[in-house]
């Protein structure tokens, strides 16, 4: 029982990501975490997807993960977001139960007959500093295996600020992982320290709704993973308000007393996830900020209060909250609170996610530098493949840039690295148009299903919506006399054609879509919503895509022109100093690669060319 | 396949002959488009032989001779084409434009030694040479793009390029960030802002005829009737005796050009054959030219006789010039005066008197006068691909009459990359750091 083909640290969505895809592909796989409770655990709000994550989300489910089946299971509101602002952009977000969520994850864990979990700390990895053989717990147990995975998200070393008071704790009270960072850095990883936060929830009970606007949920809608059938109900609703001049008051008097001013924080924050304090020192000229009361389970009366992370005193955290509209008798069940962690400088990482220095050792999640679940459970899967992987001497799996957002995070996680926690934006993808939610498993799932993941249940399924998409574009080949179409041309605000029109044409115009058409005609009564959204908006935007396309061509000429592993930067003659040495840490596999790094300059990529196509 | 690239290959600045080279798999296909010989006609062309033909310009032809170079057989690897070019650097500029027009792409700083590197035409030896080169050239361009960072010019794109991210700022937070929908601008306050870079972008672009003049000098047409002294004229104006100056009506037969500097401003003087109505063939082609000075140049003096009024053939030649070229000399002003007209200028090139005023009203109408000389002018034709490129795209986004703002942005960057191939900035971050610096977002 003491030896493993592969042992994961954590069981946050990394951790979770990472055990099931090691499992899945035939790996016994130890899964040791600090307490079984956090497993599958949302330690700040309780939703999962939004812009880009969505996208992630769905990126997971379509190569064979779990997030998307795990929060459809476990979802109490469902939306659609940027309906209206493109296809590119639509991201799926829905607001999960807590508890069902980590009891939904943990469960599909212990059912896998190739993972093994135990509640333990480790305090060592051991190695020789070129491979791995095992790690020692707290307790004393030794265990063996050839990959190790640290999914440790913010329990290294973490400290918990709450104004003047700290205390060394992870997340929500859950202990901390002492040792594990001194036996890295004795490893010779480097080390670095972050700052985030998260704010109070209150009792439901005592909120005043009345007064807020209120969002609900959008019925009959999409959903995260491919295979859910049923899809999730509305049964709870999210409500909007405001800071307001008396809230800045509060906090612009209390100032002092704020850890980030005080000097109490060291670690570096994030620009997105600012604290209130923060918001109001960069932005004073914002008489408001908007807020999102979100509930955190249907057994529960807690609430989220979106917008408000802080990690002032709580004396003056009960004061600032009671000026918000609705929270004027609110109670705080759970202080906010901010954190600061130990972590690893992401390009100490190959894309693989395996440590250039030490063979077997991969991270995944907020230790490299992320913030967010799906970000983390998007580097677990993929750290769980490549170590699966790496048991079996495969090359690894690099999703590029324009297959997936996630080859975009891991692409600027390993190569430009980060200074504060890393959210995905759907501003970092350049090939946005090709990396939508509808067409994620055309994508990923082919991969998947060549990497092992994909089961044959999820690859039928597959096949039969790619089936139904052949048949879809060859009725878009119907031609349809003026006379039948006008009405629909009339009524949807569309100048009447003169000749006869094929079904593809008439859906390039902006107001027309497939299903206006199929309302009119029923030629699509027997597809799915999924194959006729996809085939929508490839026809729609076909000309853009294509624009988007030759630029791919450009960016695939570049990320196939491979850097022998093996070459000294040293000996580049023409090669500037600041270049050799960012291109002799960084290590990048293409030219593509070393063209994005930061300080290696146009000239020093032709220079580079030059000797790659010298060398054969 | 791969762009077809082309590029005036001789050392930039005068000199009797200059090279236009273009390599590409379009190469051959290109210079058929433009150059035509008798020879070509009815046979395939051969490699590495010289052809005489016509280079058809925008609205003229010029000989010159061409050779081809199939691939692999060519400096590149590929196939190259070579036009040799009569007139040195400013007809070598006109013939690379209709390439540029006609397919190619503007080859970038040692670009052929680049592809002839890669297409396994140079040794190891010879490469490092050509990194040694590239470097060097590279070098040049941090320098030429240092001073071109101090000129308004630059800091104008730059302008430019900044509203655009501040558009493109905001609509990535309303992408990004639905939920801050209420902060971010509206299409149409984007539409504006693209309205507005367009008209500046427009302006800038007119500054490349500027740089143009700077570089290649401005064109001034001398016409009148015959004998009226035009040829005086620009002796007096070049202090030196060329032109062919007799008292016999269409000795000047062919048109002659003489450049000189003036302030600055170098200054080209095109002498045209006496404009009539004429029967001897020689005559009538020289006429034909004279007319095309007229209407290619940029400053026309319109040489008269003030001693005599003018006649229907001054009242038709006037007709042919662009009134907002015109310059009115009146010559012969030590002779009883019969004629007298507006702004005109008053010489007598035999006495040489007031030919100083002739290059004054030129500088004038050129607005030379006005021109800092310390703001560079886009000399650079890269930077004038890149603004007219620019300008094309943005025309585009109203045209296409877009709806989303997910294509929207997209469009939007395309035009922000090109502005960067000016100013440097391309890289996405920046975008992403203006988003953090302007909005407030998150948790």
């Amino acid at each position: 029982m003491d030896n493993f083909d592969a042992i994961v640290i954590g069981g946050g969505h990394a951790g979770c990501e990472c055990a099931l895809a090691l499992a899945r592909l035939g790996k016994n796989t130890l899964m040791l975490t600090i307490s079984l409770d956090a497993i599958g655990f949302l330690p700040c709000n309780p939703s999962i997807g939004g812009t880009a994550k969505g996208h992630l989300v769905c990126e997971i489910d379509a190569l064979g993960g779990e997030m998307g089946v795990c929060a459809d299971k476990s979802a109490i509101q469902i939306r659609m977001l940027n309906r209206g602002k493109g296809p590119a952009v639509y991201s799926l977000r829905a607001q999960v139960d807590k508890q069902l969520y980590h009891n939904n994850m943990k469960k599909t864990l212990e059912e896998n007959l190739n993972i093994h979990i135990k509640q333990a700390e480790v305090d060592e990895i051991i190695s020789d500093g070129k491979s791995v053989y095992g790690v020692k717990t707290a307790q004393g147990e030794i265990y063996n295996a050839k990959a190790i995975i640290i999914c440790s998200g913010v329990y290294l070393k973490s400290r918990i600020i709450i104004g003047e008071y700290t205390k060394n704790s992870g997340p929500n009270g859950f202990s901390r992982s002492e040792n594990l960072s001194d036996s890295l850095k004795k490893l010779g990883v480097d080390l670095r320290r972050f700052k985030t936060g998260t704010p109070a929830r209150m009792n439901g009970r005592t909120i005043d709704y009345s007064k807020l606007c209120v969002q609900h949920g959008e019925e009959d809608i999409q959903t995260f993973s491919f295979m859910t059938t049923v899809p999730p109900k509305n049964v709870r609703d999210c409500y909007l308000t405001y800071t307001n001049e008396k809230t800045h008051e509060v906090i612009r008097q209390n100032l002092s007393r704020a850890p980030m001013y005080s000097g109490v924080i060291k670690g570096v924050g994030p620009r997105y996830c600012p604290s209130i304090e923060d918001k109001i020192v960069r932005f004073a000229d914002k008489t408001r900020h908007q807020i999102f009361l979100e509930p955190e389970g249907l057994n529960t009366n807690e609430v989220y209060v979106q917008g408000v992370s802080t990690s002032l005193p709580v004396d003056v955290q009960k004061k600032m909250y009671r000026t918000i509209e609705g929270l004027e008798n609110a109670e705080i069940m759970r202080d906010a609170y901010a954190i600061e962690y130990d972590l690893i400088d992401s390009t100490t990482l190959y894309p693989s996610l395996m440590h250039k220095t030490i063979q077997g050792l991969f991270f995944a999640g907020q230790i490299n530098g992320t913030s967010g679940y799906e970000e983390a459970a998007a580097q677990g899967i993929i750290a769980g493949i490549n170590a699966s992987r790496f048991l079996e001497h495969r090359e690894p799996l690099i999703l590029k840039r324009n297959e997936a957002y996630i080859g975009v995070l891991i692409d600027d996680l390993v190569t430009k690295g980060t200074n504060e926690p890393y959210r995905m934006m759907t501003s970092r993808a350049e090939y946005r148009l090709h990396l939508r939610q509808d067409n994620a498993d055309k994508r990923l799932t082919p991969i998947g299903r060549e990497i092992g993941l994909v089961d044959d249940k999820r690859w039928q399924k597959y096949q039969e919506k790619q089936q139904q998409i052949t048949k879809i574009y060859e009725i878009l080949n119907t031609k349809f006399k003026i006379f039948e179409i006008k009405d629909l041309y009339i009524e949807k605000n569309e100048s009447v054609p003169t000749t006869s029109q094929t079904i593809k044409k008439m859906i390039k115009r902006p107001n027309i879509d497939i299903f206006d058409v199929n309302e009119k005609f029923h030629l699509f009564d027997q597809f799915s919503k999924r194959a006729l959204e996809y085939v929508n908006t490839e026809v729609k935007f076909e000309g853009y895509l294509n624009q988007e396309e030759e630029d791919i061509q450009n960016f695939k000429k570049q990320e196939n022109m491979i850097i022998p592993k093996d070459i000294d930067y040293k000996d580049l003659k023409g090669l500037r100093i600041e270049a050799k040495q960012k291109l002799d840490k960084i290590r990048p596999s293409s030219i593509g690669q070393a063209s994005r790094i930061s300080g290696v300059s146009p000239a020093d990529v032709t220079i580079l060319i030059m000797y790659i196509k010298s060398m054969r | 396949m791969t762009d077809t690239i082309a590029q005036i290959s001789t050392p930039l600045g005068s000199g009797g002959i200059a090279i236009v080279r273009m390599s590409g798999d379009d190469a051959l296909k290109i210079a058929h488009k433009l150059f035509y010989s008798k020879k070509l006609q009815n046979s395939e062309i051969t490699p590495r032989l010289l052809y005489l033909g016509d280079f058809q310009l925008n609205d003229a032809t010029e000989k010159c001779m061409m050779v081809y170079f199939k691939a692999p057989y060519s400096f590149t690897g590929e196939d190259v084409v070579e036009f040799q070019i009569h007139g040195g650097e400013y007809l070598a500029t006109k013939v690379l434009d209709e390439l540029i027009n006609a397919g190619a792409v503007l080859a970038k700083n040692g670009e052929f030694s680049k592809r002839a590197f890669l297409n396994g035409k140079m040794s190891l030896d010879e490469a490092e040479a050509t990194i040694d080169m590239i470097n060097a050239t590279s070098d040049a361009e941090i320098n030429a793009s240092s001073r071109l960072m101090h000129g308004k010019l630059f800091q104008k794109v730059k302008d430019v390029q900044d509203e655009l991210k501040d558009a493109l700022a905001n609509l990535e937070v309303a992408l990004d960030y639905p939920e801050h929908d209420d902060e971010t601008q509206s299409i149409e306050s984007v539409k504006q802002t693209l309205k507005n870079a367009v008209l500046t972008l427009k302006q800038l672009d007119n500054t490349h005829e500027n740089g143009k003049k700077i570089k290649f000098g401005v064109d001034v047409a001398i016409v009148g009737k015959p004998n009226v002294g035009k040829s005086s004229i620009l002796n007096a104006l070049l202090n030196e005796d060329r032109a062919i100056v007799t008292d016999v009506k269409g000795t000047t037969r062919d048109t002659l050009k003489e450049t000189i500097s003036y302030k600055g401003l170098k200054i080209n003087f095109i002498d045209t054959a006496g404009i009539r109505e004429s029967e001897d063939i020689v005559e009538k082609i020289g006429v034909e030219k004279s007319r095309k000075s007229i209407e290619e140049s940029d400053i026309v003096l319109f040489v008269l006789d003030s001693s005599e009024d003018m006649d229907d053939e001054d009242i038709q030649l006037e007709k042919t010039i662009d009134k907002r070229k015109l310059v009115y000399v009146l010559n012969k002003s030590d002779k009883p005066q019969k004629l007298s007209i507006d702004g005109a200028i008053y010489v007598s090139a035999k006495d040489n008197k007031n030919i100083d005023q002739i290059f004054e009203e030129i500088l004038k109408k050129t607005r030379f006068d006005k021109i800092d000389y310390s703001e560079l002018q886009i000399t650079n034709k890269r930077h004038h691909e890149a603004l007219k490129e620019a300008i094309i795209d943005i025309e585009e986004i109203f045209s296409r009459d877009i709806k989303t703002l997910d294509i929207l942005d997209m469009q939007i960057k395309k035009v922000w990359k090109k502005l960067g191939e000016i100013t440097g900035e391309t890289a996405n971050e920046t975008i992403i750091d203006e988003i953090f610096s302007k909005f407030c977002l998150g948790k």
